[in-house]
C-alpha cells in the first residue's frame, strides 16, 4: 500500500494559453480567453466562447506532428497537456510501466461532424478517421504516442470526469497496484456541445460571470489538463509540486440538468474528511462555478452548509477558461498547484454584484497567499458530484 | 484484489435474460448482425420511465434491475458501467439534427440523452441510489476498466456490493461506418458456423450484462473473479502466452491449473489466426471455448464471456455450443477469458474460479 500521492508534473492547454507558464501569466493579469468563435463553423455567433487560440494544424505542429484527418481536436489538446506533464515530471523512463487515466465527453465528435457533413454533401470521407469518434480514442492515441501499455482507463461522467479520473488514479496508487499514473482530461469545442448547451438555453451571451447577481449562463470552452501522480516514496529526488490528499464522488439521482446542494455537500464533506482535515483547514476553494443561475446558487448553498460561519475564500476559473467539460476538474487541480507553488489565488474580477442570497462572495482581486489545502469542485449532469483536496504537503 | 459474483443477468442475442444457461440451442439463420432477445421492458420498468429512455438505456437498466432482483434485499452501494460507444447513437442523431435544422430548435432532451453516464444515472434513479457512480468508455477495455474499479472499491472496503455492467448496442449507423473498414463479413453468415468457417470479417453483436459483486465468500456466491488485466501493445503469440503465464502466476496459478480457456475468436481469418497461434501453447488437456458466435462482435462482449464463465463454474457444465476443443476434465474450477482486439492492439484477461 502507498500512503501519499504526490504530484510531480502537470500540463495545461486552455483558451488563455498553451502550457503552464502561459496560463499562469494570463491568470495573473486576469486576462480572459472568452471571445468570439474562431474555428468552429457555427451560426450561433451571438454567444462568446472560450476557444484555444490555435487551429488543429497549429496544435499538431505544437506537438511536432504533421496534422492528419484522424486526429481529433480533443486528442491534439490532450497530447499537448499530457506531454507537458510528463516533461515536467521527468518520468519518461517510467512510461512503459505507468498507467494512463483519461477523461472526455465529446471525444472525436468534431470528426463525426465532418463525417456527417461529407455524407450529406456526397463527398469523400477519409476512412482512416472513422475510428476516431469514440471516447476511447483519446487514451488509445496518447498511450501509443507515449508508449504506455497497461492500466489504460477512460471514464466519462460529464463535467465531473477528470476529477473522477484523478480520484480513481489516487485510489489505484494507494492500493499499491501501481506506482505512477498520468491522469487528466480533454474536451474540444464543437457544434455538438455548442448546440447542446444552446438547446438547454444556458449559454451566456456576454461570457460567464460566476457568482454574479446578474449572471446569465455558462460559456462553452475547450481545453486539456494532465497531472503525473506518483506514490511519494517512488519519487526520489525529483520535485513534488503538491499532493492529492482527499477526494470523493457522490452521485445523487436527480433530473439530468437539475442541481441541488445535497450531493455537493456530501462530496465536499467526504473529500475534506478523506484528507484527514476539518473544514476550517481548507484555505481556498476553486469552485465548479459555471455562471448558470442553478449551479452557482446550489454550490453556494453547499459551501454554506459545509463551512458554516467560516467560509474560505473561493473563485471560479471559468471566468477565464470557460467550461472545459470533462477537463474542468483537472484544470482546477492544475490551477490549484499554481496557487500552491506560486502563492497566487485567482479572482472573479468580472463580478459586478455579489449574489443577494448570500453574505459571502468570491474574491474579486488577486490574493498573494500560499494555501496549504485547496478544495476543487466538479459537478456533472445527472448529479455526479466530485471534490478533490490538493495540498502543499 | 478479487471479488465474488452474487447475481448476474445477461441480455444477449441468446435466450439468456431469464437466467437460463445454454441448452440445446437451435441453429440460427444467416445474419450480418446478432441482435438481442430483449425482455418485455414494461414488466421491468415503469411506462413513465420507459417513454424517456433510449434503447441502450433500456437494455442497461433492465439488465441491472433483473440482476439486482436476485440479491434478495441486499442494497447496492456503487454502480459502475462500461460501454465503448455508450450513448453514441443518440450523439449521432443529435449531430444529424444540427445539420438538418440549421442549428435551430434542437431538443434539449435529445442532448441530455447523449450523456455517457446517463445509463448509470438512470439505474441509480430507478434504485433510488445515492453514492459512487462511474462510467467507463474505453473500447475493448470498457468493461474491464469497470470491473477493476469495482474490485478496488471492494478491496478497499469502500463498498460491500457493487453493481457493474458491460453494455453496447448494435446500430445501423455504427455497422455502416465499420463496414467501411471491412469489419464485417460481406455476406450473411450462420452464427454456429462463424468460427468453424473462417473468412474475412465477422458479425456484429450487442448485449447488456450486469453483475452484483461482493468482497467476501458465502455459499450464495456464484463464482470468484480472481483477477483482471489488460495490455495495449503489439504482441506476438508467444508474448501473449508469456503474459498469460505471468498473469496466472501473479495470482498463484499455473497454466496447468486451467480447465477451460474462453477465447474471443470471432471468425475473422486474420484475428482467429492469432488466437489459434496462442492456442498452440495451451496444453492439450485444457479446453478451448468460444462465445462470439453467440453474441457477435462488440467491444464489451467480454462481459458476456464473464457471464458464461460464471455459469460454467456454477453449473459445472460446459455446453457443447461453446466447445472448440474438449477439455480432459469435467470439473471446471479455473477459467481464463482472453480477448484480443486487433484494432487497438488490446489484450484483456480475466481469471474466474470456483471457491474451493
Amino acid at each position: 500500500m502507498h500512503q501519499n500521492v504526490a504530484i510531480t508534473g502537470y500540463g495545461i492547454v486552455s483558451a488563455i494559453g498553451v502550457g503552464a507558464d502561459a496560463n499562469f501569466a494570463s491568470l495573473c493579469s486576469c486576462q480572459t480567453g472568452i471571445d468570439a468563435v474562431r474555428y468552429v463553423k457555427t451560426s450561433l455567433t451571438d454567444y462568446l466562447y472560450a476557444e484555444v487560440k490555435l487551429s488543429n494544424k497549429q496544435l499538431a505542429q505544437a506537438s511536432n506532428l504533421i496534422y492528419q484527418n484522424e486526429y481529433s481536436r480533443t486528442f491534439l489538446l490532450g497530447l499537448l497537456a499530457a506531454r507537458e506533464a510528463v516533461n515536467m515530471a521527468q518520468c519518461e523512463k517510467y512510461l512503459p510501466t505507468m498507467g494512463l487515466f483519461c477523461s472526455t465527453t465529446s471525444a472525436g465528435v468534431d470528426i463525426f461532424e465532418a463525417y456527417v457533413d461529407a455524407m450529406r454533401k456526397s463527398k469523400n470521407f477519409d476512412t482512416s478517421a472513422i475510428n476516431s469518434f469514440d471516447c476511447g480514442d483519446l487514451a488509445s492515441r496518447i498511450a501509443s504516442f507515449l508508449g504506455i501499455r497497461k492500466n489504460i482507463v477512460t471514464n466519462s461522467t460529464a463535467c465531473s470526469s477528470s476529477a473522477n479520473a484523478i480520484m480513481n488514479a489516487c485510489r489505484m496508487i494507494r492500493s499499491g497496484n501501481i506506482d505512477r499514473i498520468l491522469v487528466g482530461g480533454a474536451d474540444s469545442l464543437n457544434l455538438f456541445n455548442i448546440n447542446g448547451f444552446n438547446s438547454l438555453e444556458i449559454i451566456s451571451k456576454n461570457g460567464c460571470r460566476p457568482f454574479c447577481e446578474h449572471r446569465n449562463g455558462m460559456t462553452p470552452g475547450e481545453g486539456a489538463a494532465f497531472l503525473v501522480l506518483e506514490a511519494e516514496e517512488k519519487v526520489g529526488s525529483r520535485p513534488i509540486y503538491g499532493y492529492v490528499s482527499g477526494y470523493s464522488n457522490y452521485s445523487k439521482p436527480q433530473k439530468m440538468t437539475e442541481q441541488t446542494a445535497d450531493g455537493a455537500i456530501m462530496s465536499m464533506t467526504q473529500a475534506i474528511s478523506k484528507a484527514g482535515l476539518a473544514p476550517s483547514n481548507v484555505d481556498f476553494v476553486y469552485t465548479h462555478g459555471t455562471g448558470t443561475v442553478n449551479n452557482d446558487m446550489s454550490e453556494c448553498q453547499a459551501i454554506k452548509d459545509v463551512f458554516g460561519n467560516s467560509i474560505p475564500p473561493f473563485s471560479s476559473i471559468k471566468e477565464y477558461v470557460g467550461h472545459t467539460f470533462a477537463a474542468s476538474g483537472a484544470l482546477g487541480a492544475v490551477v490549484s498547484l499554481m496557487s500552491i507553488n506560486k502563492g497566487v489565488l485567482f479572482p472573479n474580477a468580472k463580478l459586478e454584484a455579489p449574489m443577494s442570497q448570500f453574505s459571502f462572495s468570491p474574491i474579486r482581486q488577486i490574493v498573494y497567499s500560499s494555501p496549504q489545502h485547496i478544495l476543487v469542485n466538479s459537478f456533472g449532469f445527472g448529479g455526479s458530484n466530485t471534490s478533490l483536496i490538493i495540498s502543499k504537503n | 484484489m478479487q471479488a465474488y459474483i452474487y447475481a448476474m443477468c445477461a441480455i444477449s442475442p441468446q435466450n439468456t435474460h431469464e437466467g437460463a444457461f445454454f441448452g440445446n440451442e437451435a441453429e440460427q439463420d444467416a445474419v450480418r448482425a446478432l441482435k438481442c432477445i430483449e425482455p418485455t421492458y414494461s414488466k421491468i420498468i415503469s411506462p413513465l420511465s420507459l417513454r424517456r429512455l433510449s434503447r441502450i438505456q433500456k437494455m442497461g437498466l433492465a439488465s441491472a434491475l433483473l440482476c439486482v432482483q436476485k440479491l434478495e434485499g441486499i442494497n447496492v452501494d456503487a454502480i459502475i458501467t462500461g460501454s465503448a460507444y455508450c450513448c453514441e447513437n443518440d450523439m449521432e442523431q443529435f449531430c444529424r439534427s444540427i445539420y438538418d435544422s440549421g442549428e435551430q430548435d434542437l431538443s434539449p432532451i435529445s442532448f441530455i440523452k447523449t450523456t455517457n453516464s446517463s445509463i448509470a444515472s438512470t439505474i441509480a434513479t430507478q434504485l433510488n441510489f445515492s453514492g459512487y457512480c462511474q462510467t467507463y468508455c474505453n473500447r475493448d477495455f470498457s468493461f474491464s476498466n469497470a470491473l477493476i474499479d469495482a474490485m478496488l472499491l471492494l478491496s478497499d472496503g469502500d463498498a460491500h456490493c457493487v453493481l457493474v455492467g458491460g453494455i453496447d448496442e448494435y446500430t445501423d449507423d455504427l455497422f455502416y461506418r465499420l463496414s467501411l473498414l471491412n469489419y464485417w463479413r460481406s455476406v450473411a453468415t450462420e452464427p454456429h458456423l462463424l468460427i468453424k468457417n473462417k473468412a474475412r470479417g465477422t458479425i456484429a453483436g450487442e448485449g447488456a450484462c450486469f453483475f452484483a459483486l461482493g468482497a467476501h465468500y458465502s455459499d450464495k456466491a456464484i463464482a470468484k473473479i480472481l483477477a483482471v488485466n489488460n495490455i495495449k501493445a503489439q504482441l506476438t503469440d508467444n508474448e501473449v502466452f508469456l503474459e498469460i503465464v505471468d498473469f496466472l502466476n501473479a495470482n498463484q496459478k499455473q497454466i496447468a491449473d486451467l480447465d477451460v480457456c474462453l477465447f474471443g475468436c470471432n471468425g475473422d481469418i486474420q484475428t482467429d489466426a492469432f488466437y489459434d497461434a496462442v492456442v498452440q501453447y495451451i496444453p492439450l488437456g485444457i479446453g478451448i471455448a468460444y462465445y462470439k458466435h453467440l453474441c457477435g462482435e462488440y467491444y464489451t462482449a467480454d462481459s458476456f464471456a464473464l457471464w458464461i464463465a460464471a455459469n460454467i463454474v456454477q453449473t459445472q457444465s460446459l455446453p457443447q455450443v461453446l466447445v472448440g476443443r474438449k477439455p480432459s476434465t469435467n470439473s471446471y474450477n479455473n477459467i481464463l477469458i482472453y480477448n484480443y482486439s486487433p484494432t487497438n492492439n488490446g489484450h484483456t484477461m480475466m481469471l474466474i474460479s470456483k471457491e474451493v
